[in-house]
């Protein structure tokens, strides 16, 4: 019977220390949500390293700057693409809906020059087309 | 007797009607010997079919008779014999059955409509318009002609060609016509597509 008491002795200090341990371990709190946004700063930092020259060296803030950059440019591009969804009344974004948004803008024109797989084209005819066809 | 009266009925009509034939025959003849026109009244009745030339005169006066028109189809009085009836009757029937006759001449746009209609339909569109398999065909070809060792493709890397290939050409054809354009003409021609490339300086020894 002692021996069982002792036993229960020992675990109960063993538990007393861990929770004195737990107090002053905190929870990891992920540097996104530190930064108060939505795109991985962590996965950005890494890659920034494997792609650097510096024997993989990269500055804390750098990965958090380059995070808040793209995701601020998605939201205006995503912003603009629903918007061209919800003229169309439909519920989903679509490439064409993507090349609509960003023809429409004219920074983002400039920004993005590459070609957008199944976006079409923009809906343009000439003036000098439309007259002459009139006339004739 | 009922019955000789059953076909004196029949026939006195067929009798007037020669009776008038003769009568209009005769008075045409003598038209054509004194060459006269003759009597537009007479003619007519005669042919109530026959066309009349529409001259912007005629027109006009034709608007200006269509009350009168309406008038003479009201029923006419009982006075009238049977024949003369059923005469007007067929006169009103034969102009409405024509035109189903003769079936409508088939719509046609006029030049340059349809051609808009179709820009709009294409611009509107962001399939692919090239055929896949004659697509495959070329590129394969050409494939060949470069290398004999590589002769396999994934069917992505061919869509992935055939959207830049139509993307290329539909910029080509744009820049294209706003050179034709430029030089006052609506018609593309191979000048406006040689500058365009020139100007696009991509795949400088063309």
């Amino acid at each position: 019977m002692a021996g069982k008491g002792g036993k229960g002795l020992v675990a109960g200090k063993t538990t007393a220390a861990n929770k004195d341990k737990d107090k002053d371990k905190k929870r990891p709190v992920s540097r996104s949500s530190r930064a108060g946004i939505q795109f991985p700063v962590g996965r950005i930092h890494r890659q920034l390293k494997q792609r650097v020259q510096a024997n993989g060296r990269v500055g804390a803030t750098a990965a958090v700057y380059l995070a808040s950059i793209l995701e601020y440019l998605t939201a205006e591009v995503l912003e603009l693409a629903g918007n061209a969804s919800k003229d169309l009344k439909v519920k989903r974004i679509t490439p064409r809906h993507l090349q609509l948004a960003i023809r429409g803008d004219e920074e983002l024109d400039t920004l993005i020059k590459g070609t957008i797989a199944g976006g079409g084209v923009i809906p343009h005819i000439h003036k000098s087309l439309i007259n002459k066809a009139a006339k004739e | 007797m009922e019955a000789n009266r059953f076909i004196l009925k029949i026939h006195k009509p067929i009798v007037k009607r020669d009776r008038e034939g003769k009568r209009r025959r005769k008075e045409k003849e003598n038209c054509k010997k004194r060459n006269r026109k003759p009597n537009p009244k007479s003619e007519g009745s005669l042919n109530p079919m026959a066309r009349v030339k529409h001259t912007p005169a005629s027109r006009k006066s034709a608007k200006k008779q269509a009350p009168r028109a309406s008038t003479s189809t009201q029923p006419p009085p009982q006075s009238q014999s049977p024949a003369t009836r059923e005469r007007r009757r067929a006169q009103q029937v034969e102009p409405q059955q024509e035109p189903e006759a003769q079936g409508r001449k088939k719509r046609r746009n006029r030049s340059g409509t349809v051609a808009l209609r179709e820009i709009r339909h294409f611009q509107r569109s962001c399939e692919l318009l090239i055929p896949a398999a004659p697509f495959i065909r070329c590129v394969k070809q050409i494939t060949n002609q470069f290398s004999t060792e590589v002769s396999r493709w994934t069917p992505e890397a061919v869509v992935a060609l055939q959207e830049a290939a139509e993307e290329y050409l539909v910029h080509l054809f744009e820049d294209g016509m706003l050179c034709a354009i430029h030089a006052r003409r609506i018609t593309l021609m191979k000048k406006d597509i040689e500058l365009a490339r020139r100007l696009g300086g991509i795949g400088r020894p063309w």
